[in-house]
């Protein structure tokens, strides 16, 4: 499984980019993790921990945004 | 996996078959239906292979004929968040829910909330009547592994495939978001009566009023790529309230949709030559607004249904099931 860097999952939750090559799943729930640090910008580091937490035991989603 | 139009002798065989089967169609004909692997919801509506119909004396049948195995499950509203928890191995899930149920609502607001759900495809569809019983007629799921219909609730398909399969779930939506206008909302909700506009906080029925706003075009909202729709149900001018058929989410970026000249042709050129041999279900919305019935869209065929679901529920959207062999 691709180990992302904790910077890039942070600028993956930070921004709004496109991420049209990667599945439904990835698209649908990086973007609800991407609305809650967007309404509540003091939570980043604390989504980071949990998206690196959901990356760890979802491949599928880990190699969509390892490709990014 | 195989996508047939069956008398209810013609689906019988199939379930004793042994292959896992999803039914759509008219609650009296699933009652004759025998106890196995199958689940089923009720729908009057259907895109068959000669367009789109009301269809009241034979069932749509998907059978997953390559899966090695499968499980049904019911969950209620209050167990949403062990879905996931039926997940097979190399597998996908289907999920029924009834439309106007405490389940409906439960799962449009939190049922991505445990992300678990995200481990592997998740598809199916709000189960509906026909337009002419609302009121009558109540929505239904049915466990088929007992018989047991049932109008609140949600019924599971854990499909199990070979390993390597390859399982694909993805969305159609023929809308895209349209002008610069932009409406974010401060609550989660199924209505809601204030909205900011590009910055200014409006009353949204008043604004959809003295707009003039064609409410059969959805709000759309752009999920790093996805365009996910949000319908407008109804605008109660007295109440000053606009109620929609999913939740609007605090704080997304929601724009109009962009207007379609021609919509059953809008989606023709969507889906192209694609859907044949894929599970499928499209919005009631898209068969009405779009005046579908009599007309192709495309080679999907499937239930037309009161809310799709992919991961999360939809609205005015076609979602799609695409399996491969390993």
């Amino acid at each position: 499984m691709p180990v992302i860097p904790r910077a890039k999952i942070k600028t993956l939750l930070s921004s709004n980019s496109d991420l049209s090559k990667a599945s439904l799943a990835t698209r649908i729930m990086l973007t609800r993790m991407r609305l809650e640090v967007s309404n509540s910008p003091i939570c980043i580091d604390q989504k980071v921990s949990e998206l690196e937490s959901v990356l760890n035991s979802k491949p599928q989603i880990a190699e969509d945004l390892a490709s990014i | 996996m195989k996508n047939e139009l069956l008398s209810v002798d013609e689906a019988a065989d199939r379930i004793r078959s042994g292959a896992p089967v999803v039914v759509a169609g008219a609650a009296e004909l699933m009652k004759q239906l025998p106890q196995g692997n199958w689940i089923g919801g009720t729908t009057a509506y259907f895109v068959t292979e000669n367009g789109g119909a009301v269809v009241d004396d034979k069932l749509f049948c998907t059978t997953f004929e390559n899966a090695v195995g499968a499980t049904v499950r019911m969950v209620s509203a209050d167990t949403l968040g062990q879905i996931s928890d039926g997940y097979r191995e190399n597998g996908f899930t289907v999920v029924l829910i009834p439309a106007f149920s405490k389940t409906h609502t439960e799962f449009a607001m939190t049922g991505a909330d445990n992300v678990s759900v995200f481990d592997q495809p998740l598809v199916g569809w709000i189960t509906g009547v026909h337009l002419d019983e609302l009121g009558s007629k109540t929505p239904q799921i049915v466990d088929g592994s007992t018989g047991t219909a049932a109008e609140d609730g949600a019924v599971l398909l854990h499909v199990e495939m070979p390993a390597g399969s390859g399982i694909d779930v993805d969305i159609v939506n023929i809308f895209d978001q349209g002008d610069e206008l932009t409406f974010k909302f401060d609550e989660n909700g199924f209505a809601a009566k204030s909205v900011n506009v590009n910055g200014e906080t409006v009353n949204l029925a008043d604004y959809l009023i003295e707009n003039e706003i064609d409410t059969r075009l959805p709000l759309v909202a752009n999920y790093a790529g996805s365009m996910i729709n949000v319908s407008i149900q109804n605008v109660d001018a007295e109440a000053k309230e606009v109620q929609f058929y999913a939740p609007v989410v605090a704080g997304m970026e929601y724009k109009l949709a962009a207007p379609q000249a021609d919509y059953a042709a809008a989606f023709a050129s969507s889906v192209g030559d694609s859907g044949m041999g894929q599970y499928s279900c499209n919005c009631i919305l898209n068969y009405l607004y779009g005046e579908l019935e009599g007309k192709k869209t495309g080679k999907f065929t499937g239930p037309v249904t009161f809310g799709e679901i992919a991961y999360i529920l939809l609205n005015q959207t076609l979602v799609k099931l695409d399996l491969k062999a390993a």
